[in-house]
């Protein structure tokens, strides 16, 4: 199943259109897309799959992302370290402190600046 | 608590009233003022970040004290205090220059809520705060110049015909929410759609939608339906100008 010439990561994230601009503008950095729409999915795929990164976005419905990186970081999985960048609607209402207390290793505001996206995937994957 | 306190300035002609706004700011830097001269004054002295002003004062009531502030170019949030409450009252002060409208009595958490929003740093650049009406430009072009480094003409295409399709159902589930009055949901999708619209250089159509979700964190539920339906009628228009520009392109 596994192939290291591509890298898996888990985009997390309500909105399909986000999701499929996610999947294209990754292609470039060669990432396999795994999708979920709400934060309990991330939690029930995050336990069955082994991934590189995950996107999440903030605003999710059932569980929030900043809940489900709590929930993830303190899991005894063996990847409850894994790469978490957060995507948010609004960063300037939520304190840099909030994302990165939540156990986010970095984060961006919508509207996406997809170079930099691009930047963060590749640094927290290479 | 932030470093630096904003400054609020309070403006009432009733003392028993000032006293009442202190203590409930009492966590912001304040100054005051009896009247829309007194305010004029005391905020060419001391500058302000926000403005409680009452309407009724002698002198110089609160909507020309406003007035003159707004035709100075002076942004800042400045909240009307008055004993009114119709809607067309507040659709009167909105119209005329005021960011917002606090009517009597005022419970402590309310004066502590919307002081607060207004002087989030998110609620200062959505708002255009000036007398005249806000008009955002239909797109963003940088963004949609940056998305297609990534896309080609056609997969960007694709893509914003599912964003306006997604949010057509979007639109539909508030709708369905605001039957329930499920405020929370709505204000969980709009910020949505906010986010989306800005990701893909709908950038009115998400300035809309911030404003819209602002006005509801406000726990400004009322009128809602009619501020929906002409939000509605605004994203058909942005999605309308996004079809035009295609076929203007096409040719």
């Amino acid at each position: 199943m596994t192939n290291d010439s591509y890298k898996k990561v888990l985009v997390a994230e309500d909105s399909s259109v986000i999701q499929n601009l996610l999947k294209k503008i990754l292609l470039f950095e060669n990432c396999k897309i795994t999708s979920a729409k709400d934060g309990q999915k991330v939690l029930d795929i995050f336990e069955k799959e082994d991934f590189d990164l995950i996107i999440m976005d903030i605003n999710l419905p059932h569980v929030d992302g900043l809940e489900a990186t709590r929930i993830i970081r303190a899991s005894n999985s063996k990847n409850a370290n894994i790469p978490i960048i957060g995507i948010s609607g609004n960063a300037k209402n939520l304190p840099e402190s909030d994302f990165i207390d939540a156990g986010m290793n970095d984060y961006m505001q919508k509207p996406l600046n997809y170079d930099k996206l691009i930047e963060l995937v590749k640094k927290y994957t290479n | 608590m932030p470093a630096l306190k904003k400054r609020v300035l309070i403006v009432d002609d009733n003392a028993v009233n000032r006293k009442y706004l202190k203590t409930v700011l009492k966590d912001y830097d304040l100054t005051e003022a009896e009247n829309g001269i007194e305010a004029l004054e005391q905020f060419n002295t001391t500058a302000a970040d926000l403005i409680l002003m009452d309407i009724q004062m002698p002198v110089m009531d609160g909507m020309e004290c406003m007035k003159v502030l707004r035709d100075k170019n002076v942004s800042i949030p400045i909240l009307a205090i008055t004993a009114f409450s119709g809607n067309e009252d507040r659709d009167k002060f909105i119209n005329e220059g005021f960011s917002d409208f606090l009517a009597k009595p005022l419970p402590p958490n309310t004066i502590r809520t919307v002081v607060g929003n207004w002087l989030s740093p998110d609620k200062q650049t959505l708002q255009v705060y000036t007398n005249k009406k806000p008009d955002y430009s239909e797109f963003d072009l940088d963004i949609i110049e940056d998305l297609k480094k990534y896309l080609t003409e056609n997969e960007y295409k694709k893509l914003v015909v599912d964003f306006i399709d997604e949010t057509k159902i979007f639109l539909n589930n508030i709708d369905l929410l605001t039957n329930k009055d499920d405020f929370s949901s709505i204000i969980r999708i709009l910020h949505t759609i906010k986010g989306n619209a800005a990701s893909l250089g709908f950038y009115r159509l998400s300035k809309l939608s911030a404003v819209l979700e602002a006005k509801l964190k406000n726990e400004q539920f009322q009128n809602f339906s009619d501020n929906f339906e002409a939000f509605k009628s605004n994203a058909y228009a942005s999605f309308e100008a996004f079809k035009t520009q295609l076929n203007r392109n096409d040719d």
